[in-house]
């Protein structure tokens, strides 16, 4: 006998499998669920020793630094508590680099999220018969290498035959070349704009993904009723996105945070600090490019500003959790 | 077994170039070991001062296959070392040489990491973040004069005053040797004959004062049309500002050691006329517009192969380009030239020796006797030659001999004629008080230090020069106050007093001397 649609949603939504025995979902034990995926969880062990030993154990350890007097390379450790974090506190130039990346974290992932919803928009529509050639040029870029971009795009950048410098030239814009990566008030935003180059295509991706999940045919219709192209963005595609959109925008904020090797190789930080993100200082005084090195305070650095990352991530997630819930609320009072 | 000889360079030498170069080091020597004596004590040259004849074992070395691991920061060693272990492989086919020419940052990751495994290089450079005496104090490397054959020997050859307590002395004995010596650096600028020649400047006879620099770089920038500058600085590289400060200023009458401290005061030259005078230099040329555009992005290596393409009339730097431009850039006419003074007189530089680019032996080697071995070679006058010989000159030998037989370009003798006119060895407090090291390793770098403020300077983000430069010579001071502090708390016998060298003549070599009329 055919199952009602209604009867086959419930029984997808509660996630109960059609058990043989009838046996009402979780009167198994964890051991025997365990068990009976052993072979999920055995698979999973290479990458679970991989992450321990290069993500989580680092991680410790630099708790541990961060409450030491060390160079890094001596035996001479000295315990020092919390003095690491008073001065790191007080330093200004800490405070410097942490607004700093906070800025540019600002200044690219709006861009980026908006461009890329753009482009994804164009790009899932599958009449276009270039689009997957486009995608493929869109994301190229998010598989080259940041420091060997950073370096080509000092030249590219560069006021002396550099190309762009040369393009804007030819059609008048300026007549003086500027100095993109030299000026410091242009030096990080030129990073920003390099960043957003490199990174939107993967941005892009996600956002495709999430566009998969409207169905094409509330677009045929809502175009059959006469919604134009806005209204079908604003009423069909943004609800349904709106749980994607934050998640997406989460991990887009949180990659911005860390954009070690294009700044570094791009500008040093410089020209003096102008262009000096949070990682850039961490790894400044964690490897003592002016005199001995500072593991211990670096590491201090490196575990508050973690701390930051980490309170903005949670108040997202709560503020999510909290969204779903009224859209949870508002649905089910509907039906 | 073949030698395995890995190098990553920082220069653009191609691997070719170098293995073609051990190749035909490898042939000559079996060619040239045909007639030629050992020539371990003889006073004559070779006839090609590039081959290396490998003196006969005096150590009793291993029989079995072994394997010698040697790190240092390669560039222009590389090509000595290179063929040195190729040619000693030959010989003593069971010893495999193992050698990584790294940069330094790399060095500061390796070798503290080898030393925590128990598995560092046999031979090894100190990172250079890292006072050398710290690693004496953490056991990191052991003595050598028991392992060079005929110490004393040897030992006398070299000039005297080559070995100094706290830098290749400790507690009575040798752990290391001067391989080249520390009067070098940046200390003359470079000049592009034809653009300098279109301006109507001959670089070898012009008195460069800064008055006729400013002029020859307005009219190399006024020929350029855009196409060329006058000046170039390699504007990211933090260390340089402070070097053309430092060296100009100190010509112009502030001096100081390379740590910027007068000696004659014991307090930091920041802010010295001499000084201020060389930044208003770099302002003026800033306002002149003669400066490359982009400086600001290159850094050393970037502006040195700028530089051989043309874009630029001028640009300072240090001795090690040559060889590098002899070598990629053949049909660049450079000229070499001494930094300008304000004036027409000048006090010379003041170096101090440093043990940054020498090597030294692992505490926990297996075979230190092959160390005993290649360093009773390469500290002999025989190796010394080699080495200057095929490196092209770029680390001047610590025997003025070796420096004056080797075939080196007429340009790196310039060079070496301006080191000797123009610097003299200074004051250092280490010799006078050995305890004085501890305080170098208690110092946390004022930040932002030296180079990062005159780069602040240069771009503006730092308007009054004044101010800034008295609020580094603050935080430095207090720095070194701090430092010394805590020094005296570890129990270290140091004090501020220790820095003033009231009896100081920065136009003179400070001497034994000096160092006991001071009392």
């Amino acid at each position: 006998m055919a199952i009602s649609i209604a009867q086959r949603t419930r029984k997808f939504a509660s996630g109960s499998e059609p058990g043989a025995g009838g046996r009402a979902p979780g009167s198994r034990n964890l051991r025997q669920r365990i068990w009976d995926a052993r072979w999920c969880y055995l698979f999973m062990t290479p990458s679970l020793i991989l992450a321990v030993m290069f993500t989580f154990y680092p991680l410790v350890a630099s708790w541990y630094f961060s409450f030491l007097d060390w160079s890094g390379f001596t035996s001479n450790k000295t315990f020092v508590g919390l003095d690491n974090y008073r001065e790191v506190v007080q330093d200004q130039y800490f405070w410097s680099a942490y607004k700093r990346t906070f800025l540019f974290m600002l200044g690219s992932v709006p861009v980026r999220l908006i461009l890329s919803l753009v482009i994804a928009m164009i790009l899932n529509d599958a009449a276009l018969r270039l689009a997957p050639l486009l995608r493929t040029m869109f994301f190229i870029p998010v598989v080259t290498t940041a420091a060997i971009v950073g370096i080509v795009m000092t030249f590219v950048f560069s006021p002396f035959n550099g190309p762009v410098n040369d393009i804007l030239k030819a059609i008048g814009l300026i007549d003086r070349p500027i100095d993109f990566l030299g000026d410091p008030g242009s030096a990080m935003w030129t990073v920003v704009g390099v960043h957003i180059w490199k990174n939107f295509g993967i941005t892009m991706i996600y956002w495709l993904a999430a566009l998969q999940v409207v169905p094409q045919d509330l677009y045929e219709a809502a175009r059959i009723d006469g919604a134009g192209v806005w209204r079908l963005f604003r009423d069909i595609t943004l609800p349904l996105l709106a749980p994607f959109a934050a998640i997406i925008a989460l991990i887009t904020v949180v990659q911005t945070l860390q954009v070690f090797p294009i700044v570094q190789t791009m500008t040093g930080g410089g020209p003096f600090f102008s262009s000096e993100v949070m990682e850039v200082y961490i790894y400044r005084n964690a490897f003592g490019e002016a005199g001995i090195p500072r593991l211990g305070f670096a590491s201090a650095a490196g575990v508050f500003f973690g701390m930051t990352v980490m309170v903005i991530a949670i108040v997202q997630g709560l503020g999510l959790r909290k969204a779903q819930q009224r859209r949870r609320d508002f649905a089910g009072g509907g039906a | 077994m073949k030698p395995v000889s890995r190098t990553i360079q920082t220069s653009r030498i191609s691997r070719r170039t170098v293995l073609g170069t051990a190749g035909a080091g490898v042939l000559g020597s079996i060619a040239a070991r045909g007639g030629s004596p050992v020539f371990a004590q003889d006073a004559t040259p070779p006839a090609d001062p590039t081959q290396i004849n490998l003196p006969e074992a005096r150590v009793t070395l291993p029989t079995d296959n072994v394997t010698f691991q040697w790190v240092d920061s390669g560039d222009s060693k590389a090509l000595f070392f290179n063929k040195y272990f190729d040619t000693f492989h030959e010989a003593h086919p069971n010893i495999s040489f193992d050698y990584l020419g790294i940069p330094w940052t790399e060095i500061g990751e390796l070798v503290p990491l080898g030393i925590r495994n128990g598995n560092a290089p046999d031979v090894f450079q100190v990172p250079n973040t890292m006072p050398v005496a710290e690693a004496v104090r953490e056991g990191w490397v052991r003595p050598i004069d028991d392992l060079i054959p005929d110490f004393e020997n040897w030992k006398a050859a070299f000039p005297e005053g080559s070995f100094i307590e706290g830098i290749h002395l400790f507690n009575g004995r040798m752990y290391t040797f001067p391989r080249s010596t520390s009067k070098r650096g940046l200390h003359m600028t470079f000049t592009n004959r034809q653009l300098l020649a279109e301006a109507g400047f001959d670089p070898d006879t012009t008195q460069w004062t800064w008055d006729t620099f400013r002029e020859c770089a307005r009219k190399v920038t006024e020929n350029g049309g855009g196409e060329y500058y006058g000046v170039m600085l390699a504007g990211k590289q933090v260390g340089r500002w402070a070097d053309y400060v430092r060296n100009m200023g100190r010509l112009a009458g502030s001096s100081a050691g390379p740590d910027d401290i007068d000696y004659r005061t014991g307090e930091y030259a920041y802010t010295s006329d001499g000084y201020l005078a060389a930044i208003e230099m770099l302002l003026a040329l800033k306002a002149d517009n003669v400066v490359f555009p982009g400086s600001m992005s290159l850094n050393d290596p970037q502006a040195r192969s700028q530089f051989a393409q043309g874009v630029s009339g001028t640009l300072w730097e240090g001795e090690w380009s040559m060889p590098i431009w002899i070598r990629e850039n053949p049909d660049f006419e450079f000229g070499v030239t001494p930094l300008p003074t304000q004036s027409d007189t000048w006090i010379p530089e003041t170096y101090a020796n440093s043990a940054g680019n020498h090597q030294w032996v692992y505490a926990e080697s297996k075979h230190p006797e092959i160390a005993g071995e290649i360093f009773s070679y390469l500290g002999s006058e025989a190796g010394q030659l080699a080495f200057v010989s095929i490196t092209g000159g770029s680390d001047p030998s610590i025997f003025a001999s070796a420096n004056q037989n080797a075939p080196l370009d007429p340009r790196m003798q310039i060079a070496y004629s301006i080191f000797d006119d123009r610097m003299r060895l200074g004051p250092d407090v280490r010799i006078r008080n050995p305890d004085a090291s501890q305080v170098a390793l208690n110092m946390t770098a004022p930040q932002p230090a030296f180079g990062d403020v005159i780069q602040g300077i240069y771009t503006g983000q730092l308007g009054d020069a004044k101010a800034a430069m008295q609020d580094l010579k603050d935080r430095s001071e207090a720095a070194l106050e701090d430092a010394i502090a805590k020094a005296q708390g570890a129990g270290a016998s140091v004090s501020r007093q220790d820095y003033v060298f009231a009896n100081w003549d920065p136009s003179q070599d400070y001497s034994e001397a000096d160092y006991t009329a001071l009392g």
